[in-house]
């Protein structure tokens, strides 16, 4: 029998010549995520998060982001909201490289994610 | 449908291992619960979770009721990936130029 695994999460994997500490800010300090991410929607911040504009990268208008859990340099959690789409989270993995940079893995995908019951195909596995 | 529906019908992993079946083929309930330990009543409410977020629709056969993928079922879902899969190596590459100009 074959069972053909459903895909509902993204990761992507990347090395970055920066060290962890720097990553971290670039994700964290609302300004540098702006810079790189996507644009501020607008001025005023909602609470523990920002408002991000998608709409240059057929994406919606508004993204409230929120943070879920911040290990600092290590892991990121943010709420994900499309203004007329679902919610998801994005995870950002922070790992120290021995050349002194930072291998980063960005996992996109529902709020919940059935792992422990899923066995086969499933994109990541983090104890490995 | 929504991707929301989606992802929420496919977030408990009973119903997952019941969709991933069905990938394989029509089937009807009890041949879906094999070797799952579940009831044939929670099977049937997992099988109209899955029906209500479009992902398998249902046809009858005598006394029984076979079940099949949607074949639409998983394009909102589909079209969400693709989405994503193209922005996130994008705004990659732009946090590598900003961390660059940060040493700077």
């Amino acid at each position: 029998m074959t069972e053909a695994a459903v895909e509902d999460e993204l990761m992507v994997e990347c090395e970055l010549e920066a060290a962890p500490g720097q990553v971290w800010r670039a994700l964290t300090v609302p300004e540098f995520l702006a810079a790189w991410l996507l644009p501020e929607a607008r001025r005023e911040r909602p609470a523990g998060g920002l408002m991000l504009d998608g709409s240059g990268h057929g994406l919606s208008r508004q993204i409230d982001c929120t943070v879920l859990e911040a290990e600092p340099e290590r892991r990121l959690r943010m709420r994900w909201q499309e203004a007329d789409a679902t919610t998801t989270v994005v995870t950002f993995e922070l790992m120290p490289t021995v050349s002194g940079g930072t291998a980063l893995r960005v996992r996109h995908g529902p709020a919940t994610v059935p792992r422990a019951a899923n066995t086969n195909g499933a994109p990541l596995a983090l104890a490995a | 449908m929504s991707e929301t529906e989606i992802f929420r019908a496919l977030a408990d992993p009973t119903r997952r291992a019941v969709f991933e079946r069905l990938a394989s083929g029509e089937a009807n309930a009890t041949e879906l619960r094999a070797g799952l330990p579940i009831s044939q009543p929670a099977m049937s409410q997992h099988l109209a979770v899955l029906r209500a977020a479009g992902l398998v629709d249902e046809r009858r056969q005598g006394r029984h009721v076979q079940y099949r993928i949607s074949a639409e079922g998983l394009r909102p879902l589909q079209e969400w990936m693709l989405r994503y899969r193209a922005f996130w190596p994008q705004r990659i590459e732009a946090l590598k130029d900003f961390l660059r100009e940060m040493d700077q």
